[in-house]
């Protein structure tokens, strides 16, 4: 993944207008739904915040449309094991775990001692024990689900991109004036949140098939050798 | 994020350059007036969609005032395709088109826009997508209830009741999934 580099762009796929007493977790199935139907494509990954915390919500997408749901885990929900925390995993011994893989056939997610210092060396049950370890996805939707949340993966996804959102919602709503429009009705705001989506969409275009810019943004401010030419005719 | 070598937004430039890239084809083959017998029509569709894109595109942010402005500037004219500057839409217009298109016509016009560019994320990388809802203020003081409603004959509790929904009116919240590539989106080659 690559955050803040000129590939990365933001645009909107799909929108709701809805009453502000919706919760906006109802709208994250349909909005899965409609890429599906519409444009035969669904995203790989979608973060969510809080809001969409729905464990059924969440287990239907991924069964149906193989979409890993990602949010962060709300402060007053149990941790279960394996999990010591909601970035970390463990063996029965208390070996951290790293992630290995995911097997799409069996539903299951593999996991393994972390490398550097481990403690199997000293584990009474070293022996025996096949040193991986595998849990199923649906052990918690929001742990584990498609993406755990203990990868390196899912911490990046959920520290860095889903503040990206931010910038977008403004440019809509300050640049493009969808704060001060006056909005009496519900079908008057359907019609403005998708004129605004249709500029960001038509300004993306006009983005991409613009030149690449230039790789040295200081090189017109940096001096030059200045060349001698003398004209010296032979 | 992609850095913005485009004209800021509200400038004639930007829409010159947004122009280009307006499917006029399919919107006026997807929100096509029927015809009746005697009626002209003095717009195509995507004159009247243009013609609201400017709300957001200039500094009018008001559909009313798009109407209003549109007779004197040349620049917003050009982006219209209108040729005349006495020939303009008015409110009417606009209020008649806003109900024919409807949300699902509006739709169709994104999603033809959005399938575009979804032709330029490579086939093998990760798409990651955002989604989020923010608040919109609802221009409702008019319908604000102030004094009790029902007849004099109610109970108490009834007036009570009747002033206690009134704030489900207040916002409406847009609700947005966004998506980006993770691979490098390379502009389309002739």
């Amino acid at each position: 993944m690559r955050a803040h580099q000129s590939s990365v762009l933001l645009i909107p796929v799909s929108t709701w207008a809805a009453p502000a007493h919706l919760p906006e977790g109802y709208l994250l199935k349909p909005s899965i739904h409609q890429c599906h139907q519409r444009f035969n494509w669904v995203p790989d990954i979608v973060v969510g915040d809080l809001a969409y915390i729905h464990q059924d919500i969440k287990r239907e997408i991924r069964r149906r449309w193989h979409v890993a749901i990602l949010t962060k885990m709300k402060p007053d929900m149990n941790i279960i094991e394996p999990f010591d925390s909601w970035n970390r995993i463990s063996c029965p011994q208390g070996q951290p775990l790293q992630w290995l893989g995911y097997d799409a056939d069996d539903q299951q997610h593999w996991f393994g001692p972390r490398a550097g210092r481990q403690l199997c060396g000293e584990c009474w049950e070293a022996s025996q024990c096949p040193r991986e370890f595998s849990y199923p996805a649906s052990l918690h939707e929001t742990l584990v689900g498609l993406l755990p949340l203990s990868t390196l993966a899912a911490n990046r996804i959920l520290n860095q991109v889903r503040s990206w959102i931010e910038p977008a919602q403004a440019y809509e709503k300050n640049q493009l004036g969808l704060k001060a429009m006056f909005l009496n009705s519900l079908h008057l705001c359907w019609t403005a949140s998708l004129l605004a989506d249709a500029v960001v969409l038509l300004r993306a275009l006009a983005l991409i098939a613009e030149p690449e810019p230039s790789s040295d943004p200081l090189g017109a401010l940096r001096p030059r050798q200045l060349i001698l030419d003398f004209k010296i005719q032979p | 994020m992609v850095q913005s070598t485009l004209p800021p937004t509200g400038t004639v430039a930007l829409l010159e350059r947004l122009s280009e890239y307006i499917p006029d084809e399919f919107i006026n083959r997807t929100l096509a007036f029927k015809r009746h017998a005697g009626q002209r029509r003095s717009f195509v569709p995507a004159q009247l969609w243009r013609t609201r894109l400017l709300a957001f595109l200039t500094a009018a942010h008001s559909f009313n005032a798009v109407v209003r402005l549109l007779p004197e500037q040349i620049g917003w004219r050009r982006f219209v395709q209108l040729r005349q500057r006495q020939c303009t839409p008015d409110v009417r217009m606009l209020h008649e088109f806003r109900l024919h298109a409807g949300v699902r016509g509006l739709r169709a016009i994104n999603d033809h826009l959005v399938g575009h560019l979804l032709k330029l994320i490579p086939a093998s990388s990760q798409t990651v997508a955002i989604i989020d809802a923010t608040d919109l203020p609802a221009a409702t003081a008019d319908k604000k209830k102030t004094g009790a409603s029902g007849r004099r004959s109610e109970p108490r509790w009834e007036h009570e009741r009747a002033r206690r929904a009134t704030p489900n009116f207040m916002s409406a919240s847009k609700n947005i999934l966004c998506v980006f590539g993770c691979g490098r989106i390379s502009p389309p080659s002739c």
